[in-house]
């Protein structure tokens, strides 16, 4: 009996289209099984002896493990666990941060733009939050799926950064886990061989930052997103704890737009203090004493008001999406500062001695 | 071998002008030191780009799918040159091709665009949507506490400093932008809006470049093999407002691409950049009355900042390409 023919891969000519490399039909709305009706959807009738013999070096998509695990093996790559329940707003953190760097409002992070492996993945993002005319609509970027390729799901966004420091003269990969919601929750409530498998980066993060969405914490049933919050820190802080040093945490509460006439956020140096958060404090009733263990664990933690679109794009900027990063990148990238050398001086070398001594006297 | 020189641009660049503007310039030898080293067999795709420049009419925009490359034999002659022959290549000059190379990357990503990225030097013209007003540089730096207070309280003033006439002034626009190649753009005020960057098939395509080149992302080529010059020409430099054309190219790219300029900082060193303002026809052909004066005495200009001098132009559209050759050198020529 002669074999099957192998499947040919997926092309699709709808430039927003990413299901063939295991994303999502551009016109799903319209297709409910886009892999049997979308006309757009096709399989490559090319044959190997008229495949280009050259392609592109990368798909400009987000990555998926395993190239994402090749980029880390380049140092010094770090990469960010962005965890979250569904909805409360990783990918528009992440879309945010990029628009951010994209439009030169670097403000004091220390890093600038050198390269990405996923500006396609990037740009649709990034349209798709162009898009969004204001908070009465709802989903700014698309949700994170799963994809259509279970095995090899793409789950990474790259930025390539340089430090702006002309003395420091590498090139820092920067690894963002852009996950479903679903499976960070799965992972937070339960961890089973699946669980495990899909997060197993986490051992490897160099950071973490989690995010809670500040409006559903004030609304009504808010302690849910409370409860779901605290076990998601006490969880990472179980995946770190044989790590050394233990890997930065910025709790970022977003959509804190939607709560700014309920909740004025704290200054900078106010913000451990958990009553300068307000009405909020009341509701992080699980969520403070899991951070103040996390401070007691020596694991770095500070909380961050976000709001990553207080508006359309086209009507002002995003508030306090750089913190969080810098925050994480300072611990993340830190680096050992050696003390300068001191050679001793023999006891008869009379003008080193002099020497020394004048330029401890005069020299700052 | 032959030196290359490859001509990129993305959509709407005005790449079709330029190129039928300095074929014009080269046939009637009206450019000091650069001179058409023969015909290519295939001479039609300059024609046409040309022709139509004649009638004091823009060339009109190539087609998707008409894929041609178009190759030109140069020479440069006289001046710090001596005699140099070398190519500028223009790909298949369909003005939509890197933006296709973006979005489709598995057919666009030919072996043609492999041989391009070897290129000696490059020519990438730009060309904004749309010009924002220059901003002052002694803006503060924006202070999340205060766009928090101005959210809550839309009617609050922001505390930023109150700008004084005296920081009106054109001339402190830019801060030191005589000292910098390319100043940071300034901070945005709350109610700024976001862009989203329209430069990210450029910085594709030059990572790609990068990449053909075995050049890993962040580093500046330093050695005399990897190295090579990328000149960014901003076109219908005409037509940009009179506080830019004073600021110049690099304050204005600065500030309206700021993504391709850290992306140009963290991977080149900045004697292997350079920035010019490119008007190919010296103004615009849709005036009627410009148009005719064109006909009479078809010319365009290029601007720069020069550290020392400020603001120069010379009407020698060869200069980018002089440039692209041999670095600063090239100044010395005009």
């Amino acid at each position: 009996m002669p074999l099957p023919s192998p499947i040919r891969p997926l092309r699709c000519g709808n430039p927003d289209c990413t299901l063939p490399e295991g994303g999502r039909c551009a016109r799903i709305a319209e297709f409910s099984e886009p892999l049997a009706d979308c006309p757009e959807l096709a399989r490559e009738t090319r044959t190997a002896a008229d495949t280009p013999s050259t392609t592109a070096p990368w798909s400009g998509r987000h990555l998926d493990p395993s190239e994402a695990n090749r980029l880390l093996w380049r140092s010094p790559a770090r990469l960010i666990g962005v965890l979250g329940p569904y909805n409360a707003g990783k990918t528009c953190l992440m879309t945010s941060f990029f628009l951010q760097l994209a439009n030169g409002q670097r403000g004091t992070f220390p890093y600038r733009f050198a390269s990405s492996l996923t500006l396609h993945g990037l740009r649709e993002l990034m349209e798709q939050a162009g898009q969004w005319t204001g908070p009465e609509q709802e989903g700014i970027v698309p949700h994170t799926t799963v994809g259509a390729d279970t095995s090899k799901p793409r789950h990474f966004l790259h930025i390539g950064l340089r430090p702006q420091d002309d003395h420091d003269d590498r090139h820092v990969d920067l690894l963002l886990s852009d996950l479903p919601g679903e499976w960070v929750k799965d992972w937070t409530e339960y961890v089973d061989t699946t669980a495990t498998e899909r997060m197993s980066f986490i051992r490897r993060c160099d950071a973490f930052i989690l995010l809670a969405d500040a409006n559903a914490l004030l609304a009504r049933g808010g302690g849910a997103t409370d409860d779901q919050t605290a076990i998601l820190i006490r969880r990472v802080l179980e995946h770190t704890q044989d790590v050394n040093p233990r890997p930065p945490l910025a709790l970022v509460l977003s959509k804190f737009d939607r709560i700014i006439q309920s909740v004025e956020p704290p200054a900078p140096e106010k913000r451990a203090d958990r009553e300068a958060w307000g009405a909020l404090a009341k509701r992080l009733r699980l969520t403070w004493p899991a951070i103040e263990e996390a401070r007691r664990a020596g694991q770095p933690i500070e909380v961050f008001p976000v709001s990553a679109f207080p508006c359309a794009l086209n009507q002002g900027q995003p508030i306090g999406i750089l913190d969080p990063f810098a925050y994480v990148m300072k611990h993340a990238d830190s680096r050992e500062r050696w003390p300068p050398l001191e050679v001793p001086v023999p006891e008869d070398a009379r003008g080193f001695a002099t020497m020394r001594r004048w330029r401890d006297e005069h020299v700052a | 071998m032959s030196r290359n020189i490859a001509l990129l641009g993305a959509q709407f660049s005005g790449k079709s002008t330029f190129l039928g503007a300095l074929g014009n310039a080269l046939k009637a030898k009206a450019l000091k030191h650069l001179h058409m080293a023969g015909l290519d067999a295939d001479a039609r795709a300059l024609q046409r780009l040309a022709e139509p420049l004649h009638h004091g009419r823009y060339p009109q925009r190539t087609k998707a799918g008409e894929r041609q490359e178009l190759v030109v034999p140069l020479r440069t002659e006289g001046g710090p040159f001596g005699s140099d022959a070398f190519t500028l290549r223009a790909g298949d000059y369909d003005g939509e091709e890197v933006d296709r190379l973006f979005r489709d990357r598995l057919r666009e990503w030919t072996s043609e665009w492999q041989q391009r990225a070897l290129a000696h030097g490059f020519l990438l013209l730009i060309r904004p949507g749309d010009i924002r007003p220059p901003r002052l540089h002694s803006h503060p730096m924006p202070d999340d506490m205060t766009r928090w207070r101005q959210l809550r309280e839309p009617g609050a003033s922001s505390a930023s400093a109150p700008v004084t006439a005296q920081q009106h002034r054109s001339a402190d626009y830019f801060g030191r932008i005589h000292l910098e190649e390319a100043p940071p753009p300034p901070y945005a005020t709350a109610s700024d809006p976001v862009s989203i960057p329209a430069e990210l098939p450029l910085i594709e395509l030059l990572q790609f470049i990068r990449n053909v080149r075995e050049l890993p992302p962040g580093r500046r080529p330093r050695k005399d093999g990897e190295r090579f010059r990328i000149a960014l020409l901003v076109t219908a430099w005409d037509a940009i407002p009179p506080e830019w054309r004073k600021a110049g190219p690099a304050a204005f790219l600065s500030h309206h691409f700021p993504l391709l300029e850290d992306y140009l900082w963290s991977n080149f060193l900045p004697d292997d950049v350079f920035r010019f303002g490119l008007s190919a026809t010296g103004g615009d052909l849709k005036d009627t009355t410009y148009s005719e004066t064109y006909m009479d005495d078809p010319s365009g200009f290029v601007e720069w900042l020069d550290p020392a001098q400020g603001i120069l132009n010379s009407r020698d559209m060869g200069l980018p390409l002089y440039w692209a050759l041999y670095g600063d050198r090239a100044f010395a020529a005009l």
